[in-house]
């Protein structure tokens, strides 16, 4: 199977290494990272990931927003994005969910497991 | 002839009264013996007069020819006779040979004639001018009579017309003291007192005052009305035995008991009268004083028939006073309303018409909407929502659901006078006067205050989390990636210790989401989803996100369900109260161990226990397990990880959910913690 590129996007940089390492070491996924949604914009539309794990809560270009921006470039419009968040109340996860999200994971996760979520997402199409 | 001619043989030589008696046109003469009253001589006016034959009369006894329409009457004139007596001018009745009574003016004395006591008795007929009399006191009672239906006609008059019911009963009673003679007297009502005791107040009063003092009292007793409660007088007679009661004795004991105030004119004779109303309730009281000569029996039976009309008047009032108390009361009652309405400020109190158009505002109102009520009096509700919402037609969407099932709740932007918005709690009520919509009932309350704090505390609560949440996760990422041994094999030691660091982020983390879903549901700001939800599933995400607890515990996890058991509610909810009982379990049990969930359908509902085989509880603590921040033992926190709000925050979602929860335990015997969700069945 051909490697795969995950582009990881969080402005903390703690959490962008320990999701880095996840998805490197656990789960074999080649990764960039991002830190803010306009570097996220620039490396989806030149590196073209597999996925995007998406932080919701990033100063002036948030998640959301970046995510509405990605959906309008015809490049990476059709890249799936998974928001990462630590706001895990039920009217935010489903707002997450709402607007088009391949699926929410919660913060903190099992560093472990993250590979696997992933992937169970991308398969399934949900959560 | 023996007689007639010894007779006018006497009157030759003797009395000219006597003669002329005799001879004298239409006096009837009869003479008869003293002691037997056997007739010895008559006169033609006597035969003319009672229609008898000669023939028929001598020699037999005035008895015999039943001459005396009253016997005993008769007997005493003759015994007065005999006693030597000369009888004038007395009133009898006498009858003819035909029957009638007739009145005659009645003379007589005795006589003695060849030494025989004779009784002449001369009898003067008239019947004619009695009967005129009569018919002049006929007249006056008639005369009378009218005057007093006049008065009564003029009472009910002035009643229907309501006029004031003092002048009413004044004026009747002044007629009737004046038809009959009387000196004074007064009309009570009936009442009774506080303990159920009748007494009378007088509804009018004959004026007896003297003197200045006694016309200052007088005029106060007749505004006020006087209280009479002393059973022991005349009046108090006809109270209890509800008759009439007459007394004339001027001299008696009963005329100078009670009742009579100092100055009072002394109590000459008295006649007092129940009233009674329709029902034959007695009503009140007539009473009537010092008519000279008295009361009598024919005074009575003149004023029964019009007492009733008297009884009807008191009724009357008393029904019209008792009406008019209770529209006092009424309008006290819609004043003390108004003011009540009119004092809160707080809410918008509004009342719309059938239509929706506002017909009464509070000042609350006025103060919420900045419209003051002549200005929106009349006014569609929909003035006072948002453009948007007009055009959609909400306002009589609102109208037409709050008809229909019977109230609306709603919050939702509200418009002032001066265009701004506010965050509006509403509460339309149909109104229903009959079974007929006569409006609406329209309580609003501005919670736009309320509404930005309990944003403010979300944004607030959900920062805190997010903020708590950033440095966990990258230490518990950190942590599980050494622990996990994404950087090779570590010695054991260190494992452990990175193992006790993971571990207890985990219980930060925990304790982050417990203080915030408590928070949430006190708030009841936690929204329950519903969805069909397998058991089967439900129990195996519990139990397999427990497993990594479970194994390095030693204890066996064990689920047994039925088959095919579908139920209805919030399945992320139902996992987590399932998942707090079962690691609760799993903490509280030996190695060795099992833990088992079990899932039993009954009628109408589903009840999911968890069973361990742990050191159980004791009786008096089983109470308080599911308070807030209990922890049985004060180590226990520390020793098993837990924030105490666990069994708290599954109490809260299982009611939310319309359940129950609760526990069954014995010290030395394991526990069952156990929550049950009503199922509707189909």
């Amino acid at each position: 199977m051909a490697e795969r590129t995950a582009l990881v996007v969080d402005d903390e940089p703690d959490l962008r290494l320990i999701a880095s390492m996840s998805l490197a070491i656990v789960g074999n996924w080649r990764v960039v990272e991002a830190g803010s949604g306009a570097e996220a914009l620039v490396l989806a539309r030149t590196g073209r990931p597999d996925v995007i794990l998406l932080d919701v809560m990033m100063p002036e270009l948030d998640g959301l927003a970046t995510f509405a921006l990605l959906r309008q470039d015809p490049v990476c419009a059709d890249v799936p994005v998974i928001f990462m968040t630590a706001k895990v109340q039920a009217h935010e996860v489903a707002r997450y969910r709402g607007v088009g999200a391949a699926g929410v994971i919660l913060k903190p996760f099992d560093p472990m497991r993250l590979a696997d979520r992933v992937h169970e997402i991308l398969t399934s199409g949900s959560r | 002839m023996r007689v007639e001619s010894r007779l006018r043989a006497a009157a030759a030589h003797g009395s000219e009264r006597f003669a002329h008696a005799i001879l004298g046109g239409p006096l009837a003469i009869c003479v008869v013996t003293i002691d037997d009253q056997r007739v010895v001589e008559i006169n033609d006016s006597f035969l003319l007069l009672t229609g008898h034959e000669r023939a028929d009369v001598i020699g037999r006894t005035i008895h015999d020819i039943h001459f005396w329409v009253d016997m005993v009457e008769g007997a005493r004139l003759h015994r007065a006779i005999r006693r030597g007596c000369q009888v004038r001018g007395r009133e009898l009745r006498y009858r003819t040979r035909t029957g009638a009574a007739r009145f005659a003016l009645v003379c007589g004395e005795g006589v003695a004639v060849d030494g025989e006591h004779l009784a002449i008795v001369t009898v003067l007929d008239i019947t004619d001018r009695k009967h005129a009399e009569e018919q002049a006191v006929l007249q006056a009672r008639l005369q009378r009579n009218n005057t007093l239906l006049q008065a009564l006609n003029r009472a009910q008059s002035e009643h229907i017309a309501e006029l004031d019911a003092g002048s009413l009963f004044e004026g009747l009673l002044a007629q009737l003291v004046l038809l009959t003679e009387s000196r004074f007297g007064f009309i009570g009502e009936v009442l009774a007192d506080t303990g159920g005791a009748p007494y009378l107040k007088t509804l009018a009063l004959t004026d007896t005052s003297i003197d200045e003092p006694s016309r200052a009292l007088m005029e106060k007793h007749r505004r006020a009305g006087l209280e009479y409660g002393d059973m022991n007088t005349l009046y108090g007679e006809v109270l209890t035995h509800r008759v009439p009661v007459c007394e004339n004795d001027a001299a008696g004991g009963r005329l100078g008991s009670g009742g009579i105030p100092p100055g009072h004119p002394p109590l000459e004779s008295f006649f007092g009268v129940p009233l009674f109303g329709a029902s034959r309730e007695l009503v009140g009281v007539l009473a009537l004083a010092n008519r000279p000569g008295g009361y009598d029996s024919p005074l009575w039976t003149e004023l029964e028939p019009l007492l009733p009309v008297c009884g009807s008047l008191i009724e009357a009032r008393r029904s019209r006073h008792l009406k008019s108390l209770a529209e006092s009361a009424r309008r006290e009652s819609e004043r003390q309303f108004r003011l009540l309405v009119d004092s809160v400020r707080d809410y918008a109190l509004v009342m719309l018409d059938p239509f929706g158009r506002v017909a009464s505002w509070n000042a609350g109102a006025e103060r919420s909407f900045g419209y003051p009520a002549d200005e929106v009096l009349g006014l569609h509700v929909s003035e006072l929502y948002p453009r948007e919402e007009r055009d959609s037609r909400a306002p009589e969407r609102d109208l037409q659901i709050a008809a229909g099932e019977g109230r609306l709740e709603s919050e939702g932007w509200r418009l002032r006078r001066d265009n701004s918005r506010f965050w509006a709690n509403t509460v339309l009520t149909p109104v229903h006067e009959e079974q007929h919509l006569c409006g609406f009932a329209l309580v609003t309350r501005d919670i736009t205050e309320r509404r930005d704090l309990a944003r403010m505390k979300d944004e607030f609560v959900s920062m805190v989390s997010h903020e708590l949440r950033t440095p966990l996760t990258a230490i518990r990422g950190a942590l599980g990636l050494i622990e996990g041994g994404a950087f090779g094999a570590l010695p054991k030691v260190v494992i452990e210790l990175v193992s006790i660091a993971r571990s207890n982020s985990e219980r930060l983390v925990r304790l982050v989401n417990d203080i915030l879903d408590m928070e949430k549901l006190e708030a009841g700001m936690l929204a329950l989803g519903r969805g069909e939800i397998d058991a089967n599933r439900l129990v195996a995400t519990a139990l397999d996100g427990l497993r990594g607890m479970a194994g390095p515990a030693g204890v066996a996890l064990r689920g047994e369900v039925p088959a095919s058991c579908i139920l209805a509610g919030d399945e992320d909810r139902l996992v987590q109260v399932l998942t707090n009982l079962v690691s609760n379990a799993i903490k509280f049990s030996p190695p060795g161990s099992s833990v088992e969930v079990r899932v039993e359908e009954g009628p109408g509902r589903i009840r999911f226990s968890v069973v361990d085989q742990g050191p159980g509880i004791e009786p008096e603590d089983l109470s308080r397990l599911f308070g807030k921040f209990q922890q049985l033992d004060s180590t226990d926190a520390r020793r098993r990880g837990g924030s105490g709000l666990g069994l708290a925050i599954c109490k809260a979602i299982v009611e939310q959910h319309g359940g129950r929860v609760g526990v069954d335990s014995e010290p030395g015997h394991g526990s069952v913690f156990w929550f049950e969700l009503v199922q509707e069945t189909s």
